[in-house]
């Protein structure tokens, strides 16, 4: 970074579905500013994750195991947790919903994902608030995908640009409270849950993944598939005063696939 | 070329949230244009609503009453219509879900807008994809809050932010079968369905509903308080042939208060 120095010391940052893909990845990079952090995820690779979090040995990592639809796991943990200053709501589902798949199964998908993704991550943001004091910071997951859409994957597509309409609501609201709330809108990022999409989009097309791949990227200003750190330091840099006059706001991190 | 594009005899059109406000304005419309309509509703203006349009246009809507938010109600209902041409998914549940007022039904009523705008949607267009012919209309009554919010909506906006996602995702999908997929965004329209929430602001404010109806008011390039009426041309225009290679667009009806 530049002469800039974002630090987190003395900061709690509280950040849901941070024990993989991207949400692991602005865990390490706000593990690595000194934030004092708190992965709310499922049970499943939570300690493992934390342990390895914790060996970055900048700042203290806890886990609390937590499912987000759960609304008083929820407020037991948010409880636990206390004061936050940064609130990150990544925790997500994106798996693929055709709507001419006619079976019962992709409709519990289809379902799952809208609680989780706009249901759980309200129950989540209500908790936290009432811990939350003038300064603090709401950073929420989107995706190019809340501003643009493919086919076949309505559910999440929904979801994602919902998240965005929940922002510019509640950036309104907390604005008088001296509380910022923005949306990061990441591309394609080789994660699990993007590589499992690609892998049901060859399947579905009857193509390689390297072709449909190879497709994406072609849409990119910049070339080649971002990595879960190419992406954290944009919520690094939202959640740090030198944004403190940015709220309201859904910022694309995709190398310049969807301009707008 | 123009003389017949607006003429929908022989067409099968299906207007859900049809039996007051936009939605039996648009089911008026189509009966006067020549469509054999069908209007779902759960209300018990429904009855009211089909002989009124029986009166005006000398056809006799068909009437569906179901809740769309119950699945196997909405499979059973659904069960002795034919073909459907032309689908107004007009149906819609509208309340302030302010995110810092504790009161539990607040929670229910954020849960019951994402449940009936976007559950609601889904459910429907599930059912009729599977019964609409090629080249077939499907059209979404959104919002101008589909694409910005005001405070203390955020359920409503991500309900109707989430539906231009899914709208968008599903023209993908249903293109190479010549569906097109479309919505139409009103502004505040003078319907107890919008005024209910005005209404309230007012009072919780001690604002006058006239200086509160004034925030949107001020917006629009043309003045003046919308009528239901005023919003059918949009949906007129998805459905007729004018329209045939418009798809995944969305058309604000909002005399300017939002521009995009």
């Amino acid at each position: 970074m530049s002469e800039i120095t974002i630090d987190f010391s003395g900061q709690t940052v509280l950040l849901t579905g941070g024990s993989t893909g991207i949400g692991y990845g602005i865990a390490t990079a706000f593990a690595k500013a000194n934030a004092d952090l708190h992965i709310v995820a499922l049970e499943e690779g939570l300690e493992d994750a934390v342990a390895r979090l914790d060996r970055i040995g900048a700042s203290k990592v806890t886990g609390h195991a937590c499912d987000i639809t759960d609304k008083a796991r929820v407020e037991e943990v948010a409880a636990t947790i206390g004061a936050v200053d940064v609130l990150i709501n990544n925790a997500g589902l994106e798996i693929i919903t055709p709507i001419d798949d006619p079976s019962d199964e992709t409709e519990a998908i289809f379902r799952r994902i809208i609680d989780i993704n706009i249901v759980g991550t309200y129950l989540v943001t209500r908790a936290v608030l009432r811990n939350m004091s003038a300064g603090g910071r709401i950073i929420l997951t989107a995706s190019v995908w809340g501003k643009s859409a493919i086919g076949e994957f309505s559910a999440y597509i929904a979801s994602k640009h919902a998240n965005i309409g929940f922002m510019r609501s509640i950036a309104r609201e907390l604005g008088p409270r001296g509380i910022r709330v923005n949306c990061v809108c990441p591309g394609w990022v080789q994660t699990g849950a993007g590589m499992k999409s690609l892998r049901n989009m060859s399947l579905r097309q009857e193509r390689p993944e390297e072709d449909i791949l190879a497709e994406v990227m072609a849409t990119q200003c910049m070339p080649g598939l971002q990595q879960p750190d190419d992406v954290a330091d944009l919520y690094v840099f939202l959640a740090s005063s030198q944004a403190r006059n940015i709220t309201g706001q859904a910022i694309n991190v995709d190398r310049g696939e969807f301009l707008g | 070329m123009f003389e017949k594009a607006l003429r929908f005899d022989g067409k099968n059109a299906l207007v859900v949230g049809g039996s007051s406000g936009i939605g039996f304005e648009v089911a008026k419309e189509f009966a006067l244009l020549g469509a054999e309509v069908t209007v779902l509703a759960n209300d018990d203006l429904l009855d009211e609503a089909a002989s009124a349009i029986s009166r005006v246009s000398g056809r006799t809507p068909r009437q569906i009453f179901c809740d769309i938010t119950d699945r196997e109600d909405l499979r059973g209902a659904l069960e002795p219509l034919g073909n459907v041409d032309i689908l107004v998914h007009n149906a819609g549940f509208e309340r302030l879900t302010p995110l810092l007022d504790d009161d539990r039904s607040v929670e229910e009523s954020f849960r019951r807008i994402i449940d009936v705008n976007l559950m609601g949607a889904y459910y429907v267009t599930r059912e009729i994809v599977a019964r609409m012919p090629d080249g077939g209309r499907i059209i979404y009554t959104a919002s101008t809050y589909s694409k910005y919010a005001i405070s203390r909506m955020s359920g409503y906006a991500s309900s109707k932010h989430g539906l231009v996602g899914m709208m968008r995702s599903f023209s993908q999908e249903l293109g190479a079968r010549r569906i097109t997929v479309n919505a139409v965004c009103p502004g505040w329209v003078n319907t107890e369905f919008s005024n209910r929430s005005v209404r309230k602001i007012a009072e919780e404010t001690g604002r006058s509903f006239e200086d509160v109806g004034n925030d949107v008011w001020s917006l629009q390039a043309i003045e003046g308080h919308l009528e239901a009426r005023d919003i059918v041309g949009g949906y007129i225009f998805f459905a007729s042939d004018l329209a045939r290679d418009v798809s995944g667009q969305t058309l604000h009806v909002d005399r300017g208060e939002y521009q995009s």
